[in-house]
């Protein structure tokens, strides 16, 4: 019996000790919403008709990763709540990584697939807002309208906060670019765009060309949407004549464009392409540097006086992102180039 | 047990008081005999005779275990010994006898030092251990902690460098800062040391990480281990809350040995040892490394072929191979590293009786370092001497003087950078030499770079009972440390101008204690009073001198030589050392009552004031409560024979630890620009003043069992504590609107929560066979409670991702966690990165559209899933301050040989691999000269024939030769969890072996005692970890190459006694 009133009291002083290891007494570990983490942008304009992604939107400052992000309230700007931005259609994604190698056309529609998404969706993690190239201003309203209102919440274990009344305002479709559409108006200001790049001489006048003596062309030819991954390559001489595209004949055809089963004729040059062009923001031999924008680049060689032989072209950096029958023309206005040596 | 012989003297002392005069008879003869352990066999020295009658005492046996007396026949005298059963013997003849004395070990009756005063083990509230001095003396040590490790519980030793005369880390119960630096080193919380009454405070003026000064030695490094009879370890509240206002990271007190012999004993001991360093690291020389370069270079840069072969032919080192200047396999680790071979004397005399005893120690060390010129010499002196001419008064004298020298080598003694960056070189250079490549070396060889340490600590003690039972006391310390540091270097080392470095600090601590105690005893209930008044004044201050631009390198003058190459002035790194004056006055008391020593009770109350306060902060106040149960003494506890003690008790307490200086009170002056031709002097905007300042303060919680059973074979002590360390500065970066950069702000509070188990055991004890064994865990888990502001977390050091690694510091986390990227192994083709479905790229570092992952690179997780691996992806792991540490520590001894083996393990804790890291990243730049040390036992990711697109499945590490992209995305920085390994290892400390020759064969030469020792010192380290030593390591867990490795040491040592 006394004995085990000395065991009790054994059992008591580890009591005692193991109290103190208690956990309640100390703050647990947790994730942390930072008072001063703040949005860094309020106003959002994605052209619609392309995929645009808004990357760190959210000033991360003491807020713990992981975090959850989440829209809320899509609402116009009387109130009323915009239920067509929760729309979920299927929208073309990536599964495989573009590289600007692929051999056939049907390598790059291998690489992409059909998913549904909320065409203006919050990375869960991330909170990067992505505005889908299915968006089209006939499904949402667009500028000049003042569009749409939406709040953002980010939370973890740390809590949440809640960032009231940010703006979307879409602005129009343009479809490529250079553009000769204005966004505002949806509507083309004028018929043609200008090319990138032009050194070649006029043919009679024996001036250099500038780029003002070309005309570019980009429209879609309404084929009763028999293709639509076409691109043909036309150009015309200023009596309205077709060049042959062999003039150009120092031209790389094969590096020309991420295009396939090129047709070559007196009239222009056509490929089987994947839209977007270009398909990533990665520059590739048929990209500019920054591989923002498609380089088309014609050039042909020719002896100059003094016998030097001289390198002319003729250059367009473009981007095209409806896909379609789609024809670029290049159109010489006021004087023809010179193919012929001096 | 050995650990008696610290107090035997004062309690003979306090026995021999009284001595009657002695009278004798006619029939009164001379006896001769001699007193021995009844099991051991050894003499016992000091053991007292006293006639059991009279009770008084005769005399005492004499160093050799020897005594003769003058008695009659018949008479029975008793012997009487600390640490053994009373003897009565009967006086029956006249011819010598044989005293055997019976060994008592109760722990119990152990003597430990609680609150500025000795107590009984079974009075004690506070944790407090005692380890024997004969702990250090086992191997021969620059250092005295070395040897420590694992022999208390909660006392964290990392011997983390192998600088001769430098400390690694000690804590206390756990690291309870928060403090760090940007070089890997967590502020260090060392204990306060008091030697012999003088404290020694380790952790102001070595502010480096390592805790060496600009002289790299540390005060620890000039104590003679010879000279120190025991510590005592203080660990909780109430054992130092009222030991000196630095108290609160624990208390270590070193008691230096003292003369107890009527006849002078001289011993003397020499050691010889051997420091051997550790393996070197494995390095490609040669042709192989000029090929692996090319061929680098060649495969992996993608720009136009002829520039790459343009670059090649551009480094003469890869191209110019017949070159006899880059036609090299030099052995540079070979010119650094070396063996080294050293000795150690000393010599102690020491006598005395119970009026007047004095002990002098003469210490020589002599360390070579294992890297050239950073050898350590040591001269100690020290002097003790007590006299009591009569019982009720007694003064203490002592003087503690040591000199250091150390040579700098090329870093700062405990960090070898430069040697690290050398060693490093690549084998294709020349050896080194005028024209060579690497300087390091001849900084090694020809730069004269000596640092002096001059330490002379001396402290007075007088005691007086004026009163029975008052006893008024004061005890005054000094203590005066110079430093000084001069380099020369060389004007064909430094561009063409040599320079003067000089550097002299002076450090000194005076210190006072006096104390009135009173003690009465009423019955059963015994009553103890004492109040004390502590003044402390401390000062530093470094002055620093640079003069260069001498005629030639054979001049170091005259002074001003050249005026634009010189300066000097009060030296105010704040890295270093502050020049302060600092003040602090403290009074307390402590009262304490027990009943038949059954329950104890003590309060203890504290307050203190420093001129580092706020003037709004006022005192501050450190109350304390202990209590103590000896259940064993209950009378329901008669009949419990397996045990001989038992008790429970608890304590709960504050102490106060001083932070920050002067400076961050009242701001400060600094010198300006010119105006109007006259220097101005301005206010500091670097940080604004706090007048609300105030001292660290911890709160400790402490709860113990100690238990002593199967007649004290076995004694267990389990503890378990709570301690908060609150007000620790914090500093907080202010808007530029305010004009002022910074606020230090006391905010932060850290709790370190703790189980410590202790096991003191005799194995075995039969004829001459005994074997021993200490044993001790302990676990100590901190966590981060609060930060100023209710900040939840604040990251430190956030420098270049790709060379430091950050740390974060979370609430309810422990105080160091490392920021890093987690690493998933490395992609092996590059269909297996992630692609993002809006841009169909690849998972890219940074948002340049540059660097897209690729089969070769590692799998980082994408924490935020935006396909993008940058500061936000940055994760917290790990804990670099070990969760469980650990000592086992058997000692066997068969006739007069006697083995010790201490064996010490750290568990759980997380290091980085900084030197693999730095080995791997050395492949990604192949035009430098930096050394290639072999991969190929590594799983690295190699490319499957040829296609750089296809590799290696399952690679742990990513390619190294990759080398463009490895360094602009930093494929193999440190800070990804690559690199974070299991820093657990189970080390064998010291394995020493002695022998005691027998007395017969050396008494002829006039010797009392002859040991021969031999002892191994850092035997051997079992551990996962791949890297050379996990020990080895910087308090923040990194393990930098620049670190001074730790030595092997073999010693063969001599001891004799006359």
């Amino acid at each position: 019996m006394k004995f085990s009133r000395f065991t009790y009291w054994i059992l008591f002083a580890a009591g005692m000790i193991s109290a103190l290891s208690c956990k309640r007494l100390i703050p647990q570990e947790r994730e942390n919403i930072g008072l001063e983490s703040d949005i860094n942008q309020g106003v959002f304009s994605p052209t619609l008709g392309r995929t645009t992604t808004f990357i760190d939107i959210f000033s991360k400052q003491s807020t713990t990763y992981p975090a959850t992000f989440k829209i809320l309230n899509f609402r116009r700007r009387s109130g009323d709540a915009a239920r067509e931005l929760e729309t979920v259609i299927p929208v073309l994604v990536w599964k495989q990584a573009y590289t600007g190698k692929e051999t056939s056309l049907d390598e790059i529609e291998r690489k992409r697939a059909k998913e549904n998404h909320q065409l203006f969706e919050i990375g869960e993690r991330s909170g990067d807002l992505t505005m889908w190239a299915e968006a089209t201003s006939a499904m949402f309203r667009s500028q000049p309208d003042s569009g749409y209102l939406f709040d953002l919440e980010v939370s973890n274990s740390g809590g949440r906060r809640y960032f009231q009344a940010l703006q979307l305002m879409p602005m129009k479709e343009i479809p490529f670019e250079p553009t000769n559409i204005d966004q505002l108006t949806g509507m083309p200001v004028r018929e043609f765009v200008y090319p990138s790049a032009v050194n070649m001489k006029g043919d009679s006048t024996g001036r250099e060309l500038s780029s003002g003596d070309v005309r570019v062309y980009i429209r879609k030819v309404d084929d009763g949407g028999k293709n639509s991954n076409k691109l043909t390559i036309r150009f015309l001489d200023r009596h309205d004549q077709f060049i042959n595209p062999d003039k150009f004949s120092n031209t790389n055809w094969a590096g020309l464009l991420h295009g396939f089963n090129m047709v070559k004729n007196a009239t222009g040059v056509t490929f089987d392409v994947a839209y977007p062009i270009p398909l990533a923001k990665l520059r590739t031999i048929y990209t500019t540097a920054s591989g923002e924008m498609a380089a088309l680049r014609f050039s042909y060689l020719r002896t100059v006086i003094g016998g030097e032989t001289k390198e002319n072209y003729l250059g367009l950096n473009f981007r095209i992102f409806e896909p379609g029958n789609w024809e670029i023309v290049f159109k010489f206005v006021n004087d023809n180039p010179r193919f012929t040596n001096d | 047990m050995r650990i008696y012989r610290s107090v035997r003297f004062i309690l003979m002392m306090l026995a021999l008081v009284g001595v009657a005069q002695v009278t004798w008879s006619q029939n009164t003869i001379t006896i001769k005999g001699e007193v021995v352990d009844g099991t051991t066999r050894m003499k016992l020295s000091g053991a007292t005779i006293a006639l059991t009658k009279q009770n008084t005492i005769l005399t005492q046996t004499d160093s050799a275990g020897n005594f003769t007396i003058r008695t009659q026949l018949g008479t029975s005298v008793t012997i009487t010994m600390v640490g053994y059963e009373t003897k009565t013997h009967t006086i029956t003849r006249s011819s010598e006898i044989v005293i055997e004395m019976k060994s008592k070990s109760t722990s119990e009756q152990e003597v430990v030092v609680q609150a500025f005063s000795q107590r009984k083990k079974d009075l004690a509230t506070g944790s407090t251990v005692r380890i024997s001095g004969e702990v250090v003396q086992s191997a021969p040590v620059s250092n005295v902690m070395e040897l420590l490790q694992g022999r208390v519980a909660g006392v964290n030793i990392q011997n983390n460098t192998g600088s001769p005369g430098s400390i690694g880390t000690i804590n206390v119960r756990g690291v309870s800062t928060i403090g760090m630096s940007s070089s890997g080193y967590i502020t260090p919380t060392s204990p306060l040391f008091v030697i012999d009454g003088i404290p020694v405070d380790i952790n102001s003026n070595y502010s480096y990480g390592t805790q060496s000064g600009p002289d790299n030695i540390n005060p620890l490094s000039l104590i003679p281990p010879e000279d120190i009879e025991s510590f005592d370890f203080l660990k909780d509240a109430a054992a130092i809350s009222l030991y000196g206002s630095r108290g609160a990271y624990g208390v270590v007190i070193i008691t230096t040995k003292r003369g107890r012999s009527k006849v002078p004993i001289v011993s003397y001991r020499v050691d010889m040892f051997a420091r051997k360093p550790p393996s070197l690291l494995r390095t490609v020389g040669g042709m192989d490394e000029r090929l692996m370069r090319i061929n680098t270079m060649l495969n992996y840069d993608t720009t136009n072929l002829e520039i790459i072969k343009a670059n090649i032919n551009a480094i003469s080192m890869l191209s110019d191979s017949l070159n006899p200047y880059y036609n090299n396999a030099t052995d540079w680790q070979g010119y650094f590293y070396r063996t080294t071979l050293n000795h150690q004397h000393n010599l102690q005399i020491s006598g005395g009786d119970n009026t007047f005893s004095y002990k002098t120690n003469i210490g020589y060390y002599k360390e070579s370092g294992i890297i050239k010129n950073t050898d350590f010499e040591r001269y100690t002196l020290s002097m003790q001497a007590v006299y009591q001419p009569v019982q009720e008064f007694r003064l203490t004298a002592s003087i503690l003087g040591g000199m250091g020298f150390k040579g700098n080598g090329s870093g700062e003694g405990a960090l070898q950078t430069g040697v690290a960056k050398g060693a490093n070189t690549s084998s294709l250079l020349p050896p080194p030499s005028l024209y060579s490549g690497n300087s390091v070396l001849l900084d090694e060889d020809r730069k004269n770079n000596i640092n002096k340490a001059n330490q002379i600590q001396g402290n007075i003690k007088l005691e007086y009972e004026f009163l029975k039972g008052l006893r008024l006391s004061n005890a005054f310390s000094y203590n005066y440390n110079t430093n000084n540091n001069v380099g020369f270097t060389p004007a064909w080392l430094s561009g063409n101008s040599s320079y003067l470095n000089m550097l002299d600090d002076k450090n000194t601590e005076a210190y006072n204690l006096a104390q009135l105690q009173y003690t009465k005893e009423i019955g059963d209930h015994t009553f103890n009073a004492s109040a004390f008044n502590e003044l402390r004044s401390t000062k530093f201050r470094a002055e620093a001198l640079k003069i260069g631009g001498f005629a030639n390198d054979q001049l170091q003058g005259p002074l001003g030589s050249y005026w634009m190459l010189s300066s000097g002035g009060t030296y105010d790194d704040p890295n270093i050392a502050v020049i302060k004056d600092e003040r602090s006055v403290a009074f307390g008391g402590l009262l304490s009552y027990n009943y038949k020593r059954k329950y104890v009770l003590d309060f203890q109350y504290r307050t203190d004031v420093t001129s580092v306060n706020g003037p709004a902060s006022g005192y501050s106040h450190s109350p304390g409560v202990s209590a103590r149960w000896n259940f064993r003494r209950e009378k329901w506890m008669e009949n419990v024979n397996w045990l001989n003690e038992g008790s429970i008790r608890g304590s709960w307490g504050k102490s106060i630890i001083p932070v920050g200086n002067i400076f961050d009170v009242y701001g400060k002056y600094t010198v300006g620009g010119y105006y109007n031709n006259n220097p101005t002097v301005h206010f500091d905007f670097g940080s604004v003043p706090n007048v609300d300042f105030v001292p660290q303060v911890t709160t400790t919680t402490n709860f113990g069992l100690d238990l002593s059973m199967f007649n004290n074979k076995l004694n267990v002590t389990l503890e378990g504590y709570y301690k908060t360390t609150d007000n620790q500065v914090v500093e907080t970066p202010l808007t530029s609107s305010t004009a002022f950069g910074k606020y230090k702000v006391n905010g932060a509070s850290v709790v370190n929560r703790g189980v410590e188990f202790t096991v003191n055991t005799t194995l075995y004890q039969r004829n001459d066979w005994k074997a021993f064994l200490n044993f001790n865990f302990s676990y100590d888990k901190g966590t981060l409670v609060a930060l100023p502001g209710g900040l939840r977390e604040q990251t430190q050091f956030r420098s270049d991702a790709n060379i430091s690694v950050p740390v974060v510091q979370r609430v309810g986390r422990n105080q160091f966690t490392n920021l890093m990227l987690i690493n998933n192994g490395v992609y092996a083709t590059i269909n297996d990165v992630p692609v993002n479905p809006r841009t169909g790229l690849r998972l890219q570092y940074g948002n340049t559209g540059n660097y897209f992952f690729n089969a070769g690179d590692p799998i980082w997780v994408d924490v935020n899933g935006d396909y993008i691996i940058d500061d936000n992806d940055f994760i917290p792991v790990g804990n670099p301050v070990p969760l469980f540490i650990s000592g086992f520590n058997p000692s066997i001894q068969y006739r007069n040989f006697f083995l010790d083996i201490s064996v010490n393990a750290t568990l759980k804790r997380d290091i980085i691999n900084l030197v693999l890291a730095n080995r791997l990243a050395a492949y990604t730049n192949p035009a430098t000269s930096s050394a290639y040390q072999p991969i190929d036992n590594l799983n690295y990711w190699k490319p499957i024939n040829g296609s750089l697109d296809n590799g290696t499945v399952g690679a742990i590490y990513p390619n190294p030769f990759d080398y463009i992209r490895a360094n602009a995305m930093g494929t193999l920085r440190s800070n990804q969890t690559l690199f974070m390994e299991d820093g657990s290892y189970v080390k064998i400390n010291v394995v020493s072996l002695r022998y005691r020759v027998n007395r017969q064969l050396i008494a002829r030469y006039g010797m009392t005692q002859l040991e021969l020792k031999a002892s191994i010192n850092n035997v051997y380290t079992f551990s996962k970890y791949s890297g050379i030593n996990p020990e080895n390591v910087s308090s923040l867990g990194r393990d930098v190459s620049g670190g001074y490795p730790t030595a092997r040491g073999y010693s063969l040592g001599l001891s004799v006694q006359f």
